[in-house]
């Protein structure tokens, strides 16, 4: 297996390759990451044309700003915040009503309280759970989507969603609390109606 | 689930990393033990999440080879 210093060292070449017009470094860097970038953009877009387009601004942008990159975040993230931009500049496209006021104190205590639902005899197979998850994750406004998926799915640290979406530790907390708390409360109401079913 | 559960539960919610479960909330941990209705509706949540998370999606072959086509030029552009 290869030591990890040693990806990254190879990373730092490629990039400086990159910056000095080596197409070659470029190629190899976008072949390293355009799946994780694209996969990202599909879970944001739940379409896979608008999340190619995504996949292909972001990569335009990394090309016209490769320059600019510093070292001092991880390629990822320098990634992941252009693929984000690239998301919300696309949902604003086709702007959706929000499920949450742009208020970030609203008061989570009393949004979710009557949750009642519990039947343990009928769970859910897999397969629906992830089919669930996925509509109500579309309910989310785009800012907390990607919260919740940067956090929970990509598995990124609170201060590196932070930096990525240019927003306060504590923010990135409170959207990705509220996102939990409204994905809950969903699954379990779909929970509900399948069980009645 | 009475709100005392349902504030524990949004605490808990408040502090959990699925990526790395160490659960800090004791208050939680200790609560979840003998509330079977909190309990269950953790287990939905975070086997809804794992589920999500295997969900991977790749360009097809005619995509790749668009993508780095489009970009190929582009840096050439730039020369």
């Amino acid at each position: 297996m290869e030591n990890i210093t040693e990806v990254q060292n190879e990373e730092v070449k490629l990039i400086e390759a990159a910056k000095k017009g080596d197409s070659e470094a470029l190629r190899i860097l976008v072949e390293k990451y355009q799946n994780v970038i694209f996969n990202f953009a599909f879970k944001v877009c739940k379409d896979s044309e608008k999340a190619f387009n995504v996949t292909q601004e972001t990569f335009l942008s990394f090309i016209k700003n490769i320059s600019q990159y510093s070292g001092k975040a991880k390629l990822s993230t320098w990634l992941y915040s252009i693929v984000s931009n690239h998301c919300l500049m696309e949902a604003r496209k086709n702007k959706n009503s929000s499920y949450f006021s742009d208020d970030e104190e609203l008061q989570d205590k009393d949004a979710f309280l009557n949750i009642t639902f519990y039947h343990p005899e009928k769970e859910l197979e897999n397969e629906e759970l992830k089919k669930i998850l996925d509509e109500a994750i579309n309910l989310l406004p785009q800012d907390y989507k990607l919260t919740f998926l940067l956090r929970d799915v990509e598995g990124l640290s609170v201060e590196e969603t932070a930096k990525i979406l240019n927003i306060s530790e504590s923010a990135v907390k409170t959207r990705t609390h509220r996102a939990r708390n409204f994905l809950r409360k969903e699954i379990l109401k779909k929970f509900e109606e399948s069980r009645t079913k | 689930m009475t709100k005392d559960c349902e504030k524990c539960f949004s605490e808990f919610l408040y502090n959990y990393n699925f990526q790395n479960p160490s659960n800090n909330c004791e208050e939680f941990c200790r609560h979840i033990e003998t509330c079977e209705r909190c309990r269950f509706q953790f287990k939905i949540l975070c086997q809804a999440i794992g589920e999500y998370k295997n969900q991977l999606m790749e360009l097809n072959d005619k995509q790749k080879e668009l993508l780095l086509d489009t970009l190929m030029k582009k840096v050439l552009s730039q020369k």
